[in-house]
């Protein structure tokens, strides 16, 4: 097969790209590196491996400043990420089922709401949502983030779920309702299992959001101490100003869960990616 | 069918999507300051505001000069680095996890590693003064010309996977015969890349394109980690305005407003971008 | 156990169409029947409205005497064989086929002991652990059978459930299936389009055409007396010679005029013939009762052809003989004709007819000679050229 033949050209083009991959990981070496240099190196030899490891701004770090500690914001992104891809994935797929099966008109027009969320703004509805929290309690909480995220992104879950459960054989349902199963146990023990591959890219993408966002978590946790991880980076940089080691352990912390799940995950991840957007 | 399944997810969807974005539409049009005091509907006092605002002007300017700037680039290291990717190379898995990563990683959290690199006594300024360049050395996050762009390098390093991942996909969905009769047929590689490949991936353009262009339009988190939105609002954009005027400033209604300006101007690119890509991939 | 009754029932869809239309039936107790047709022709549709699969938008279904148009699937206590088999991908074979009895909330030590029952009747002991993709086609096909008789239910419902299969395991389990419904005697509706089932299979056979009861009757009934052209043509394969005839009166009493010739109507043929004088009709005659002169009266009515075409299938010879006559081609003979292959038609060219006689297969026939075939008179059918109906 001449596609998949390897000549001398094929090896320069791959130790070409492996050097821009290099490249393109300095930044993550200046951050495993730099969070152990005594601080002084980062900046009299920053590309050298440290002189001495010292790993004592972890604890520092892990102590944190201020009202927030990186033990608990990590726990708070946690519980947010996982108690929102729950209530997303429970509360979506029971809706996608409903719309996909719908055949009628009023199946469709369901469908089209949920799907022109996907292109409402949602910087628009930050500003009334939050006020509105503010009155009955739901801003600086876990809940009121899990029922904003729950909100935010029902239309891609139910996005994802829809296209999937449309192409999925009817055979499997009507199957366990004339074995006497009722709606709520074929849906619950024959649909649900089904739906694991959507429901994976789902995980994958809403949970990616939730933790990764900074926007939202700034806006309604602030100054409270169930702020999540980014906003604890966040204010613990404007305190550490260029102490650049303990920023980095700090950085580090916030990063490390996510980098483990991608090294574990990384080819579902992927696929979970370029599933979720072209579907 | 039981509709009442779909209920709770609809409330969810109403109130946050339907209810709540015409909340915030009608605030645009009010002097609300996010007090019990209430809303005063003060016409279109807000819109002639923005556009008698430096600071905004400077932020709606920034928004697309960054967001236009990086769907470009973004999309064309991308797509170089899926077509170096695909098939033949031995550590082709490795290395596109390598370039994917940074996707998956806090925006935030990243840009503060980026603005070590950037820093004046940083690797960047070491790394000129050791190839015998110090006059290249700069101040980039402190300066009003070079901040912007610095923003611009960190979006790039975090998407460029992104998108070498959508064109790989695409790239996945050619057939065999057709790299293989356009080899046999003589072409050379930048005819056939031109004739045969792009017109293939329309569709991975089209999807690549509208998504990094939203991204770009929406950048906050990098700015707010590298410079703040300085020196002196160079780095503004309409989400660091929104997100400053409404919660630090307690403008609500001006917030709300610059918040409608940036859902219009959403609406507008990506859907105008997407119509092009769209006639663009039909004609192919 | 129960039977199954239908009156008047119809389907129509939100979009006008009658996918089942005025269906009066009742399959009796323990009975096997048959539903048969080309597809579009209701028979599914017919088969799911009794499973509380599908709507039924007039008339009424009873089982066991008791209206059950508006009962939900699991209330009917029905069960069902899917085309597909519709196996649960992420269950076992031993919770496929417990899932019926679980739904039913009957207790685990019933439901171990009711599925190795189920299992060991159906071979399937050593496979319970597995899931269904590794499983082969023909045990899944009896995991499917399995899910449906461990609920020991009042009705089996099965839609075309060995269209899956090759050929070979087709013939195996057309008799296992015929084997175990005897064995259990519950009353059972099978939909089917291939006709070789429907005859091999079935107690009474029902065929359907664009949703309307075409006959009801035995396998030989259908066979010998097919109550209308569309039936003929569609059972039996070889399918049923057709030629377009008129009866005219000749100087020994009634004759017909076939393709130029005439040829003297048999005293076995019906009286009713003659109320048709002068007027077209046509005339079909099975493959079968197609002779060779040799083995045929003298008296026995000859036709005579070129023989295009000898195929020989070791009991017998297909010979294919194309014969100057016009051919029929009504709508609903044309209707089996696409269902089975479209070029089939006018292969014989401009007033010829494409015959095809079973031979002996120690009778010598050459290709390109011409060949004279007997009619055994008492096999010949007659049918209404405009309504199809049977002349009897």
């Amino acid at each position: 097969m001449f596609l998949t033949r390897y000549t001398w050209r094929t090896g320069l083009r791959e130790v070409l790209l492996l050097l821009v991959a290099a490249v393109w990981w300095l930044p993550i070496y200046f951050l495993a590196v730099g969070s152990v240099k005594p601080n002084e190196q980062n900046f009299s030899s920053p590309f050298a491996l440290p002189s001495r490891i010292d790993f004592g701004v972890y604890s520092q770090a892990w102590k944190g400043s201020g009202n927030g500690t990186l033990g608990r914001s990590l726990e708070s992104s946690l519980i947010i990420t996982i108690a929102s891809i729950v209530a997303l994935i429970v509360l979506g797929s029971l809706a996608a089922y409903v719309v996909a099966r719908a055949s009628n008109r009023l199946g469709n027009g369901l469908y089209l709401l949920f799907v022109l969320g996907i292109i409402l703004p949602f910087q628009l509805a930050i500003i009334p949502t939050y006020s509105a929290f503010r009155h009955i309690h739901l801003v600086g909480n876990y809940a009121g983030m899990v029922v904003l995220w729950t909100g935010l992104l029902m239309p891609l879950t139910v996005f994802l779920y829809t296209g999937f459960i449309r192409a999925l054989p009817r055979d499997y349902e009507e199957a366990a309702r004339v074995d006497g199963a009722t709606r709520m146990r074929t849906f619950v023990r024959v649909v649900f299992p089904l739906l694991r591959p959507v429901t994976g890219t789902v995980a994958i993408l809403t949970g990616l959001i939730v933790w990764n966002d900074f926007f939202l978590s700034l806006v309604f946790l602030s100054g409270t101490k169930n702020v999540t991880l980014p906003v604890t980076v966040y204010s613990y940089v404007g305190v550490y100003a260029s102490q650049w080691n303990l920023i980095f352990a700090t950085v580090v912390v916030s990063v490390v869960p996510m980098l483990a799940f991608y090294l574990f995950a990384q080819k579902n991840l992927i696929r979970g990616f370029t599933g979720g957007i072209k579907t | 069918m039981p509709w009442a399944w779909a209920l709770p997810a609809l409330f969810f969807l109403v109130a946050i999507h339907y209810v709540a974005v015409a909340a915030g539409a009608w605030y645009a049009f009010t002097d609300w300051s996010g007090t019990h005091a209430g809303a005063k509907y003060v016409g279109l006092s807000n819109f002639r505001q923005i556009l008698h605002d430096h600071t905004a002007r400077t932020a709606l300017v920034n928004t697309v000069e960054l967001a236009v700037s990086f769907v470009v680039i973004v999309n064309v290291v991308g797509l170089v680095l899926a077509l170096t990717l695909h098939r033949t190379l031995k550590s082709r898995n490795v290395v596109r996890s390598l370039f994917f990563a940074p996707v998956v990683l806090s925006p935030l959290a990243t840009a503060y590693v980026w603005s070590f690199v950037f820093d004046y006594n940083g690797p960047l300024n070491a790394f000129f003064k050791a190839i015998g360049m110090p006059s290249a050395q700069t101040s980039w996050l402190g300066s009003p010309t070079w901040a912007l762009w610095t923003i611009l390098v960190v979006l790039v390093w975090q998407f460029a996977g992104l998108a070498m991942v959508f064109y790989l996909a695409g790239l996945q969905g050619i057939p065999d015969e057709l790299w293989e009769a356009s080899a046999v047929d003589g072409a050379s590689t930048m005819f056939r890349l031109r004739r045969v490949i792009l017109p293939q991936l329309a569709p991975a353009l089209t999807v690549s394109f509208t998504f990094m262009m939203i991204l770009g339009l929406r950048v906050f988190d990098q700015v707010m980690a590298l410079t703040g939105g300085g020196p002196v609002d160079a780095t503004e954009t309409l989400a660091t305005q929104v997100y400053k005027q409404t919660w630090v400033y307690g403008r609500f209604g001006y917030g709300a407003a610059l918040a409608l300006v940036l859902s219009l101007l959403i609406a507008v690119i990506a859907l105008v971008q997407l119509v092009v890509f769209r006639a663009r991939e039909r004609r192919l | 156990m129960a039977s199954v009754t239908f009156s008047g029932v119809d389907k129509t869809y939100p979009d006008g169409t009658r996918a089942v239309d005025q269906f009066n039936l009742e399959v009796e107790d323990g009975e096997f029947m048959i539903f048969v047709g080309p597809s579009g022709c209701g028979k599914t549709t017919a088969l799911r409205m009794v499973a509380g699969l599908e709507d039924i938008t007039g008339g009424e279904l009873r089982i066991d005497g008791v209206r059950v148009n508006d009962l939900d699937p699991r209330e009917r206590d029905v069960a069902m064989v899917f085309q597909n088999y519709a196996l649960y991908p992420h269950m076992s074979v031993y919770d496929n086929i417990a899932f019926p009895l679980a739904s039913q909330g009957i207790r685990k030590s019933e439901i171990r002991e009711r599925v190795t029952k189920t299992a060991a009747l159906l071979g399937l002991d050593e496979h319970l652990k597995r899931r269904p993709r590794n499983l082969s086609g023909g045990q899944r096909q009896r995991v499917a059978m399995g899910r449906a008789i461990v609920r020991q239910p009042r009705v089996f419902l099965m839609d075309e459930p060995l269209s899956n299969l090759d050929a070979k395991l087709r013939v195996q389990m057309r008799a296992e299936i015929s084997g175990l419904q005897q064995e259990l005697g519950v009353t059972t509706i099978y939909v089917t389009h291939d006709q070789v089932e429907a005859m091999t299979m079935g107690d009474r056979i029902a065929v359907l055409r664009k949703g309307v009861l075409q006959q009801l009757g035995r396998p030989e009934d259908l066979y010998d007396h097919p109550a209308n052209l569309f039936v003929a043509t569609f059972v039996g394969s070889p399918a049923m010679n057709l030629f377009e005839v008129s009866p005219v009166e000749g100087e020994n009493g009634l004759e017909l005029r076939i393709g130029g010739r005439r040829i003297a109507v048999p005293p076995e043929a019906p009286a009713a013939l003659r109320e048709h004088i002068g007027r077209r009709i046509a005339l079909g005659i099975r493959p079968e009762h197609l002779l060779h002169p040799r083995r045929a009266d003298d008296s026995a009515p000859r036709l005579s052809g070129e023989v295009t075409l000898v195929e020989m299938l070791g009991f017998e010879r297909l010979v294919h003989i194309r014969l100057r006559a016009t051919p029929i081609l009504t709508e609903d003979v044309l209707e089996v004709a696409r269902d089975i292959d479209a070029g089939t038609l006018d292969r014989a060219g401009e007033g010829h007819v494409m015959a095809v006689a079973r031979f002996d297969p120690d009778v010598d026939v050459a290709v390109n000679s011409t060949q004279d075939v007997a009619l055994r008179p008492e096999k010949m059918l007659f049918f209404e050229l405009e309504s199809g109906r049977a002349i009897v």
